[in-house]
């Protein structure tokens, strides 16, 4: 403690806002947080107060962390384990669905099949690629929903002519935050996650984020 | 007063609101002028600090 001459501590800092005040004479550094009046009528409830300490303890942590060139991936490192970690460090590739767990059809595969595959793998949709395995269109449960209103017969009509085509996708190295605004600004439920040469390598849906707890 | 306030009501109660931002915002922006030697200091000590940095509060 201050004056037993081992301080347990390198300094002591305080935010108070009285520099006359016991704390403050027994701290290396007191910074002067005062405030003229409280906000509460009987200025009694510290608000006023409590706001400027928080505001100055802002400020020399922000000040810390620009001098320092604190990033957000340090920031992930030093907070692995809640929201924000998960958000800065998770990517795609982690918990996309890759191999058997993917759904995918040929194109010119008839929706029947199409229909089995997507029941099968459980996503709410099949990625369509051709014979290189490039995504050229995506058949989703809406698009299904969409189909049946046409009456078309899903027996003889391959899925290519009732598909989304193109589709929006996205990359493994991508961070899942960024495919969940992906889906949440496309407003769509899966996304297909393709390689370079826009050949499909993955796939996940809101689940997926939601079991990784990205949202 | 249940849930539907009058008009004069509803002003009154919106000032009240807006004094307290007010004197918050006040009490916040006076601080820039406290930033001096003592902040630099702080901002020093906390910067050389190898271990950790322990932070509370009291009433």
């Amino acid at each position: 403690m201050p004056g037993t001459g081992r301080s347990p501590w390198h300094a002591l800092i305080c935010l108070t806002g009285n520099p006359r005040s016991t704390l403050a004479k027994a701290a290396e550094v007191n910074i002067d947080v005062s405030v003229p009046k409280e906000a509460c009528p009987l200025g009694l409830a510290p608000t006023a107060s409590t706001t400027a300490a928080l505001a100055m303890g802002d400020a020399l942590a922000v000040a810390l962390l620009q001098s320092r060139g604190f990033t957000a991936e340090d920031f992930a490192r030093s907070h692995p384990a809640g929201t924000l970690g998960r958000r800065l460090l998770l990517h795609v590739g982690d918990i996309m669905h890759i191999g058997d767990a993917l759904p995918l059809v040929q194109q010119g595969t008839l929706l029947r099949d199409a229909l089995v595959e997507m029941s099968r793998k459980g996503l709410g949709m099949t990625a369509v690629v051709d014979a290189e395995h490039r995504v050229v269109g995506i058949f989703t449960d809406g698009d299904l929903r969409r189909t049946l209103d046409r009456s078309v017969d899903i027996h003889t009509t391959p899925v290519d002519l009732v598909m989304t085509a193109g589709g929006i996708t996205g990359r493994t190295d991508m961070l899942a935050a960024e495919g969940l605004r992906i889906m949440e600004e496309n407003r769509i439920n899966a996304l297909l996650i393709v390689d370079e040469d826009h050949r499909l390598v993955g796939a996940l849906n809101m689940h997926d984020l939601l079991r990784a707890g990205v949202m | 007063m249940a849930l539907d306030a009058t008009a004069g009501e509803a002003d009154e109660i919106r000032r009240l609101g807006c004094a307290v931002l007010e004197t918050e915002a006040q009490a916040v922006s006076a601080l820039c002028s406290r930033i001096d030697g003592d902040f630099v200091r702080a901002f020093c000590y906390m910067l050389e600090c190898q271990g950790r940095v322990v932070v509370l509060g009291m009433p």
